[in-house]
């Protein structure tokens, strides 16, 4: 329901003006998102059903006792759980393709490429799922289509990588808080990007599958990733939502809190899971004594880090203490959502704006 | 300095162009503004409020299984409880934490990065926001009703 609201809201609601090559990149990010929503959703509702008849009702879609197949929950469930998890990563790439421009001081470099390349991520994700089933015995056709097709997948994300860098490239860069957290998430996102190629490879995954490589893996594209983007647009979008700036300093320290402590937790989990830890047990032998330890200490850090955002940094927004915002508070900022005033007021574009030739401002 | 657009409207007066900004009479107050949203900014802010709880709520799990992990042994839970702990933990900040948070983002941001008034269904905006938040506030309450069944 809400993705089929963002749809018709994107392809119908647009000012004159706004046209779909110069739309804002949340918005394309969106819009794929929500096609993709609407893809695999459905699918979700069809598996935890059979499972909940399965568990309930007497059927058996997936005991194998009475006939059922597990492998085929997991073809069903990994049908919605692959393009769910760009489904979390769209909407990060398209805040990352504003704040960064805005903080470079620069256009984003290669926008029509970058359109494409969020449209190929939509379309590869229905192709792919199965490389979350490596170790379930698939003939070697089948592991070797999706483990190309996995694959492929770095080419357009890739493709996102290098035009952030390059719109960065000889930018007036500056470093307040939302492109502090929008360079973090190139950084960090591309170590879990890598170690998602990677995994994409047949054998490796066999012999890392269910350990904690997959752990740091997920960790590092979904919370150094949608997370961290998800921090980058609330510093960069909060002065419009309610008209106050956040504490540049409060800013910093829950970054530098963030990445460092992010990154302590979870990159030692690589070598766990090289080193044969598997996950989801509570146990485990003396051998992986210290790289838990140190793990369990930088992911408390990264609670408190979190807790302090909360205290220091929403809550005074909430209440309205702070400086007032000014209508752009980032110079290099372009965008509609600049030009109503901050806070922005209960009803915006109450009629069709007119816009300039880029759809970036109002005129007249 | 406001560039809001000021209303095409060829017959509309001035002081009528500034009343329909001030917006009193479509600005409900109180609970019913929430509770009857239409708005893509408050929609938006509760989408956004209501994810950051369940962040939180997600972060405590984390902070459990992370206890369990400091040292090899079982120190505070039994496995079972752990196991749950692992799925809470993943489903709430996939279903609870990220994805209602870019859908906040997503009301308030695209219609006005669009130049558009709001949603394009903006009643439907509602009832698309009020059974998720209910549904994963029950779904939180799940490892006690899991426990039950799988004894």
């Amino acid at each position: 329901m809400g993705s089929i609201n963002i749809i018709v809201t994107i392809l119908n609601m647009r000012a004159p003006g706004m046209k779909l090559m110069k739309m804002p990149m949340f918005c394309w990010g969106w819009l794929i998102t929500a096609y993709l929503l609407i893809g695999v959703m459905p699918v979700l509702a069809g598996a935890i059903t059979m499972t909940l008849t399965d568990r309930h009702f007497g059927t058996s879609f997936f005991n194998p006792a009475e006939g059922g197949d597990p492998v085929l929950y997991q073809h069903i469930f990994w049908f919605f759980g692959h393009p769910e998890v760009y489904i979390m990563i769209l909407p990060a790439f398209g805040i990352i393709s504003h704040v960064v421009p805005a903080f470079a001081r620069k256009r984003l470099f290669g926008y029509t490429s970058m359109v494409y390349a969020v449209a190929a991520i939509g379309i590869l994700s229905f192709i792919v799922w199965a490389h979350h089933m490596f170790a379930t015995g698939m003939p070697v056709t089948g592991q070797l289509f999706f483990m190309y097709a996995t694959m492929l997948v770095a080419v357009p994300t890739g493709v996102k990588v290098f035009n952030w860098v390059a719109t960065m490239w000889r930018g007036s860069m500056t470093f307040e808080t939302p492109m502090l957290f929008a360079v973090g998430f190139i950084f960090v996102f591309s170590i879990g990007g890598l170690s998602g190629v990677i995994l994409s490879v047949a054998p490796i995954d066999i012999q890392v599958h269910d350990t904690y490589y997959v752990i740091a893996h997920f960790h590092y594209v979904l919370v150094a990733g949608s997370l961290f983007a998800m921090f980058a647009g609330y510093y960069y979008w909060a002065p419009k939502w309610t008209g106050v700036m956040y504490r540049e300093m409060h800013g910093q320290i829950h970054f530098w809190l963030s990445i460092i402590s992010f990154n302590v937790a979870f990159f030692p989990m690589h070598f766990l899971g090289l080193a044969g830890m598997p996950r989801r047990y509570a146990d485990y032998p003396m051998q992986f004594a210290d790289f838990n330890a140190l793990a369990s200490v930088a992911a408390f850090v990264f609670g408190i880090a979190q807790v302090y955002f909360a205290i220091f940094v929403v809550l005074p927004a909430l209440r309205h203490k702070g400086e007032p915002a000014p209508q752009r508070p980032w110079e290099g900022a372009e965008g509609l959502e600049w030009e109503v005033p901050s806070p922005a007021p209960f009803h915006t574009f109450e009629t069709p704006p007119k816009l300039n030739a880029s759809a970036t401002r109002v005129v007249g | 300095m406001s560039s809001i657009p000021a209303p095409r409207t060829p017959h509309a007066a001035p002081h009528d162009a500034a009343h329909i900004h001030e917006a009193d009479h479509h600005m409900p107050h109180g609970w019913r503004r929430w509770l009857f949203a239409t708005n893509h900014k408050d929609i938006g802010t509760m989408y956004l409020l209501f994810s950051f709880t369940m962040f939180m709520v997600g972060g405590v799990l984390a902070m459990l299984i992370r206890a369990e992990l400091f040292q090899p042994g079982l120190q505070i839970m039994n496995p079972h409880f752990y196991n749950q702990l692992v799925t809470m933990h993943g489903l709430i900040m996939v279903f609870g934490a990220i994805m209602p948070a870019f859908v906040g983002f997503a009301n308030w941001m695209v219609p006005m990065m669009i130049g558009a008034s709001d949603m394009a269904f903006a009643r439907m905006n509602n009832p698309a926001w009020t059974p998720r938040s209910l549904r994963c506030t029950c779904s939180a309450s799940a490892p006690s009703w899991a426990r039950s069944t799988s004894s």
